[in-house]
C-alpha cells in the first residue's frame, strides 16, 4: 500500500477499500471501522458479498447411501436474500459517508475467497477489510476459513476486525 | 489558568522479522501513523534460545541470545531510522524475548494499540504460508485490529 500523496487532499484519485460480509452479525463487525477509515482515506467503499454456489460433487450422490437432492441449496433465492443485506449495510454506511462513495455488489462463485481477491486486485483497492469470523467460523477458538483464504490470497493488505466476544 | 487533560497518544505496534518483507510493514505502517495521528511501536521477538534444546552451537546459549539481541536491537533502530521520520511520525523499538504470537499480543494489549502491523509471511516457502505462522496465532487471538502486508 503506498499513498503516493496525501489521500485527503482534493483531487487525488479515490482509493477504493474492498469491505466484504457475509451478512452474519459477526461479519458486520467490520463495517463502523472500515467507515471511519474511509472517511480518513477520502476513500469509496466497495461492500461485497460473494455468494457460494460450489456445486456438490456428482460422485457423492453415487457414493452416498442417500440422496443429496436435499442439499440442492436455491442459489438464486441466496443471491436475493445477499442483496437485500448488503443494501441494508450500505444504508448503514451511507450515514457516515456520501450516497456514491458506497458500492454495493453481490457476485457467486465457487470459490468466495477467490472472488474477493480478485475483485480487490481489479478495482485496485487499497486493501480488504473484514471480521475475524464471518458465519462459518468457530467464534473465539480461530479464524474464519474464509479470512484466512482471502489473507493467503490476497497480494494487498487485508485488515482483520476482531469480532466482540 | 485551567489545563485539559492531555489525551494519551493513539498507538501502531509495527511487528517485524527483520526480513526484507520489514520494509514494506514499516512503509504501511509509517502511512497509518500519520492518517491516524499515531505513534509507532517498531517491535521485535527474539526466540528466547533457552527453551530450543538440543540445537548445536560453537558459542553458548547465552552467548548466542545476547548476540541475537544485540543484533536484532540494531536492526529494528537501523529500520526505524529508514522508515520513521522522527518530525513526522513518532516512534520507538521495543526488542522482545519470547514466543512472538504471545508477546506481540501483550504488546499491544500494554500500548493499548489501535492497530497492529504485520507481515502475513516473510517469503513464498510453503512453511512460511499464513496458516499455522505467528500472523494466524496472533488474527486467532487478537483483541485490537490487524493489517496484515503481503510481501511485494
Amino acid at each position: 500500500m503506498t499513498f503516493a500523496s496525501d489521500p485527503s487532499e482534493p483531487g487525488t484519485a479515490r482509493r477504493v477499500i474492498v469491505l466484504t460480509t457475509d451478512g452474519s452479525a459477526d461479519s458486520l463487525a467490520a463495517v463502523g471501522p472500515t467507515a471511519e477509515l474511509a472517511k480518513k482515506l477520502n476513500a469509496r467503499v466497495l461492500l461485497l458479498t460473494v455468494v457460494c454456489d460450489a456445486p456438490l460433487p456428482e460422485s457423492a450422490n453415487a457414493s452416498l447411501p442417500f440422496s443429496t437432492n436435499a442439499w440442492n441449496r436455491d442459489v438464486e433465492a441466496e443471491v436475493a436474500t445477499a442483496r437485500q443485506a448488503l443494501h441494508r449495510v450500505a444504508e448503514g454506511m451511507r450515514e457516515h459517508l456520501a450516497a456514491e462513495d458506497v458500492e454495493e455488489v453481490v457476485l457467486r462463485g465457487e470459490c468466495p475467497d477467490a472472488v474477493i481477491a480478485s475483485v480487490a486486485a481489479v478495482r485496485d483497492a487499497e486493501f480488504i477489510a473484514m471480521a475475524s469470523h464471518g458465519r462459518t467460523g468457530l467464534r473465539r477458538l480461530l479464524i474464519g476459513s474464509v479470512t484466512e483464504q482471502v489473507i493467503r490470497r490476497s497480494n494487498i493488505p487485508v485488515i482483520v476486525f476482531p469480532v466482540a466476544a | 489558568m485551567s489545563t485539559t487533560p492531555s489525551t494519551p497518544p493513539r498507538r501502531i505496534v509495527a511487528a517485524v522479522d527483520l526480513t526484507a518483507a520489514s520494509h514494506r510493514v514499516c512503509h504501511v505502517a509509517a502511512e497509518y501513523a500519520r492518517l491516524l495521528d499515531a505513534e509507532i511501536v517498531l517491535a521485535n521477538v527474539v526466540h528466547e534460545l533457552a527453551s530450543l534444546l538440543g540445537v548445536y552451537t560453537a558459542y553458548t546459549v547465552n552467548e548466542l541470545q545476547e548476540s541475537l539481541e544485540r543484533e536484532g536491537g540494531e536492526k529494528l533502530r537501523s529500520l526505524a531510522r529508514e522508515h520513521f521520520d522522527p518530525a513526522h511520525v513518532p516512534h520507538r523499538v521495543v526488542l522482545l524475548v519470547g514466543t512472538p504470537w504471545a508477546e506481540l499480543l501483550d504488546l499491544t494489549m500494554q500500548e493499548d494499540a489501535v492497530l497492529l502491523v504485520m507481515g502475513t509471511h516473510s517469503g513464498s516457502k510453503p512453511e512460511h504460508t499464513f496458516a499455522g505462522s505467528c500472523a494466524r496465532r496472533v488474527v486467532d487471538n487478537a483483541r485490537c485490529n490487524v493489517l496484515l502486508v503481503p510481501p511485494e
